[in-house]
């Protein structure tokens, strides 16, 4: 920018300024300007444009002080009155709306309404989507795991053999690492902790662009089997155990009872996944063979490179994998952006909401256009006479901005208020329900951008109403009016058009929100398949340290047992490896009579799980055939036992009536025949909406082994919570270095479960209210006007005879036409556009005739509310009176 | 004067106590002054300016050097007896603060 076009435009910014100012000191306030944009222009552009806002910043101010100065000194010096014109504007402004008080405060809610909710939900999908994690270049990082469609799993994990075949032969990654959440059991002689940690391999922070604070991450040698005990630790744990002191660096900690080395503090940024607190190498091994799938895989890729192209990759790596040992070729590896991945169906959830509040912004705009057209036609007549007494039509043109700024302003300023105290109420209200690297925040650009979109939104919508108003020849605008009748056709047309596009919208909202209730309830009310009731969960870890073999674990948790079982308020007590609605351990079976699997033939993977007898009974589990566990079931010497489902049933002996006594063994030749005793009824483990696999359960005894950490189930006979620190006693009583952790009642964790659908269907179900509400002020502001507008005409038509009902039917059937073409259109659309919801409807169908029968009766009863109030106001008048105005 | 002055004025009026000066002029002289701390824009600046004239406290003077037929002609300003008064007035109620913050922070041993 050259220094003349600098001047040029500071002399258009100087007409912000106090005309009185400007006329006196124009000329030297340019060159005051320009003095201080040369030094800056100097410092670079950023600078440059810091003085630009700074000028116009002052230019405002010193208006605004005018403005103020104006009302005190207004008696003094009444020829100045004339020269401050914003002064004078403002002071028109506000004596408008008192006038109009009841139009100023519509549009004023509606734009606060709609503000607030986009502040909401743009904050909600900021969190999510925008700002999520603070690693380096997020766009590049990505997701990586294994996918076995013939096991039935979208993801198995990651064979650890596999992923050093990849990095060996990856191209377009600059580097990958594997991760697993984790937690361990933390004592000291501050008592027993459980906390959440990670196992990473060496490369882990490479990949993220992170750096330790203190000390150094994991080596490749200390990433291998059998190397020295090492462990990183978050900043939050540096702070809280160790006081922020460099030297904890080299000291150790136990974690699962072994003593680990600290070398090195890792930023919070690092904590991931979940809130890792602590990290140990991954220290897998390549060579051993038969390794289990389960690890995640994180990489950064080469700039430019698409997840698409990084899967391709990963495929050719892979194909060595193929040649040798996975000749069916059941895993094949799958890789997503890192974003999608965690973000998972919150993808879906954030698109709906922002439609939603699209729409509902949508309304609100409808509405702030109609009211202001209303309001401007109104006006014609106060505009035509300022017009024909000599105003300037730029000068009435302004008085109407300055008026729609001042109205988007107030909608901005109720709107942030309300909407920062609706995402609070937001965001305490879904609490755990939030991903753990979703940081909710409002941001302030946020906000800008809210707010800003009113502004434009009101003076949009104000403007071409505004020009309405002041267009057009005098004559015919004194004449509209002068008479009092009815409006031109012109902007009644418009205005009834407006009113039935807020319906359709609406309907919109109200149907579609109205499906996602249905389906949440509809989902609440799944059987679960166990009695949630009174049912106390926590898990226990032994450390292997301790606890090194199968029987001393076991003994462990049958003096347990024995101990809750004998305690008062106990109904029932057992334990389990996996309970509902937690993790999941999948097996392949093979099942006595069935030819081996064909290559290429799907076998499903099996979740697999090991209780302690009782375990059923405290769960009210339903025995579909057979019988339960008994203690002696699984002991060495007694028969090998196991109890499945009826997804397994289904799954693997579809024909098959009794199954009783029939055999199944773990893959392998040598494994030997278990006999299934039992069968038992559905249980949702993976959540009410979610589809079951086959399952099966064993006897503790029978898998010690696997017995390290397990869940313990408590059937109360009282409050659940409350038997809390009864439970603990008893566990510390045991081994006072366990802790106790995940502790919850059952109906906790399937409220949990259903927490993100609570929410967003809570969320659409307040849009669609407030859809409706601003449907009818709109509807009521807009048929207030004309009604007011007909007084004359209602007059003379009650003079001639017409009864106050023949009045109201005749203007409810005005409207009430267009308002249901609107909310039929509406309807349709929303058969057409439910179907974009997927899975979030559960098995709703759009059409589904309760919604809309509902949506349809409330939307006519507000459309018939909002045109009769005003209609009933009109037939009352006295036409004596009406034909006098 | 026990009333706080503007900031800005009392250096404007401190500025002009040096001397009659034009407003870019003083904007400088108030620049270095404050150690670059404060920066009069223009608005601020002349704004400032109308108001003290219309106080009394500084006034409008011709041009020393301005030839006859200079078509941009820059106001000059030099301060009243008014003026002057209030910048005593204020810087009074200044040195009184720090006489005051002084005594205290010696009490108190800092």
């Amino acid at each position: 920018m050259t220094g003349d076009s600098a001047r040029r435009w500071y002399r258009r910014l100087l007409h912000l300024a106090p005309p009185r100012l400007r006329a006196r000191h124009g000329a030297e306030m340019e060159e005051a300007f320009l003095h201080a944009w040369g030094e800056a222009r100097g410092a670079g552009p950023l600078a440059a444009a810091g003085v630009w806002l700074r000028a116009a910043g002052d230019l405002l101010m010193a208006s605004l002080r005018a403005l103020i100065g104006s009302g005190q000194r207004a008696g003094a010096f009444p020829s100045e009155r004339r020269s401050w014109m914003l002064g004078t504007e403002l002071r028109y402004a506000f004596r408008s709306f008192r006038r109009q008080r009841s139009a100023t405060a519509l549009v004023v809610t509606m734009l606060t309404l709609g503000i607030a909710a986009n502040i909401v939900v743009f904050s909600l999908i900021n969190s999510l989507f925008l700002r999520p994690f603070q690693f380096a270049e997020p766009d590049r990082l990505v997701y990586f795991n294994e996918r076995a469609p013939r096991w039935n799993l979208e993801r198995v994990g990651i064979n650890y053999p596999d992923f050093v075949q990849w990095r060996k032969d990856a191209r377009v990654f600059e580097s990958l690492a594997l991760y697993s959440d984790t937690s361990f059991n933390l004592a000291d002689d501050q008592g027993a902790l459980r906390i959440l940690g990670g196992q990473l391999t060496y490369d882990f922070l490479t990949v993220v662009g992170l750096r330790p604070i203190v000390g150094r991450f994991f080596t490749a040698e200390e990433d291998r089997p059998n190397a020295a005990r090492v462990t990183v630790i978050s900043e939050r744990m540096w702070r809280d155990r160790f006081g922020a002191d460099p030297s904890a660096v080299g000291k150790t900690l136990r974690l699962n009872g072994i003593p680990h080395e600290i070398v090195g503090v890792l930023p919070r940024a690092a904590e991931f996944p979940f809130e890792a607190l602590a990290w140990v190498p991954l220290a897998g091994d390549p060579n051993q063979e038969g390794q289990s799938y389960s690890w995640d895989g994180i990489g950064r890729l080469k700039p430019g490179v698409s997840a698409q192209e990084a899967e391709t990759d990963l495929l050719r790596a892979h194909q060595p994998i193929w040649e040798t040992k996975d000749k069916d070729k059941n895993v094949s590896p799958l890789v997503r952006p890192l974003r999608e991945e965690l973000v998972q169906d919150f993808g879906t959830i954030a698109t709906a909401l922002f439609a939603a509040v699209t729409l509902l912004l949508a309304i609100a705009c409808a509405n702030v256009a109609a009211v202001m057209l209303a309001r401007a036609i109104a006006r014609r007549r106060e505009m035509g006479i300022r017009l024909a007494v000599g105003a300037n039509r730029l000068r009435l043109l302004r008085q109407l901005f300055v008026e729609n700024v001042l109205l988007a302003i107030f909608g901005g300023i109720a709107g942030v208020a309300v909407g920062r105290w609706a995402f609070h109420l937001l965001v305490t209200s879904v609490g755990d329900g939030l991903p753990y690297w979703v940081s909710p925040a409002l941001d302030g650009r946020i906000v800008a951008f809210s707010v800003l979109l009113t502004v434009a939104t009101t003076v949009l919508f104000g403007w071409a109403p505004a020009l309405h108003a002041v267009r057009g020849d005098l004559r015919s605008a004194m004449n509209d009016s002068v008479g009092g009748t009815t409006a031109s056709p012109g902007g009644r047309r418009t205005l009834t058009w407006l009113v039935a596009a807020e319906f359709t919208i609406a309907s919109i909202l109200l149907a579609g929100g109205g499906l996602l209730f249905r389906a949440f309830d509809q989902v609440r009310h799944v059987n679960p398949g166990f009695s949630a009731d009174h049912v106390l969960t926590f898990s226990v870890a032994l450390p292997s340290a301790n606890y090194k073999d199968g029987p001393a674990r076991i003994a462990f948790w049958d003096r347990l047992l024995e101990r809750l079982r004998a305690t008062p308020g106990v109904e029932a007590a057992s334990v389990i490896t996996c309970p509902p609605l937690s993790c999941h351990w999948g097996n392949f079976y093979r099942i006595e009579g069935r030819p081996p699997l064909k290559p290429g033939e799907s076998n499903p993977v099996v979740l697999t799980r090991v209780a302690s007898d009782g375990y059923f009974e405290s769960m009210k589990i339903r025995l579909k055939a057979g019988r339960f566990f008994t203690p002696e079931d699984g002991r060495t010497g007694s028969p090998q036992v196991v109890i499945v489902n009826e997804n397994f049933v289904r799954t693997f002996w579809p024909t098959e009536t009794d199954v009783i006594g029939k055999r199944i063994a773990f893959n392998g030749p040598k494994n030997p025949w278990m006999d299934v005793i039992g069968v038992t009824g559905e249980v949702k483990h993976y959540g009410l909406e979610q589809p079951m696999r086959p399952g099966l359960y064993f006897p503790a005894q029978m898998l010690p082994e696997r017995t390290g950490g397990m869940a313990v189930m408590i059937r109360t006979a009282g409050d659940p919570e409350a038997f809390t620190p009864t439970a603990r006693l008893i566990v510390q009583q045991l081994d006072p270095t366990l802790p106790l952790y995940r502790i919850r009642t059952m109906e906790q964790a399937l409220a949990r479960s259903m927490q993100t659908r609570a929410v967003y269907s809570w969320m659409l179900a307040v849009f669609a209210g407030l859809a409706l509400v601003l449907a009818l002020g709109g509807t009521y502001g807009v048929t207030s006007y004309l009604v007011t507008q007909r007084t004359r005409e209602i007059g003379i038509r009650m003079a001639m005879g017409a009864g106050a009902a023949d009045i109201v039917r005749s203007i409810l059937r005005g409207s009430l036409t267009a308002i249901v073409i609107g909310m039929v259109l509406g309807l349709a659309s929303v058969v057409g556009l439910a179907r974009l919801l997927g899975d979030m409807l559960f098995g709703v169908p759009p059409h589904d005739p309760l919604i809309h029968a509902t949506a349809a009766v409330a939307l006519i009863l507000a459309a018939i509310l909002a045109n009769w109030l005003p209609a009933r106001r009109a037939a009352r008048t006295d036409p004596m009176v009406s034909l006098k105005i | 004067m026990a009333q706080q002055l503007k900031s800005h004025w009392y250096h404007i009026l401190l500025s002009l106590a040096g001397g009659a000066r034009h407003g870019l002029a003083i904007a400088r002289d108030v620049r270095q002054s404050s150690t670059g701390g404060l920066r009069l824009w223009p608005a601020t600046l002349y704004g400032s300016l109308e108001a003290l004239s219309d106080l009394g406290w500084i006034e409008e003077i011709d041009d020393p050097s301005r030839r006859p037929d200079a078509s941009e002609r820059k106001r000059y300003y030099g301060i009243t007896r008014a003026g002057r008064a209030a910048l005593d007035g204020e810087t009074q109620r200044l040195a009184d603060l720090v006489r005051l913050a002084r005594a205290v922070s010696r009490r108190q041993g800092v």
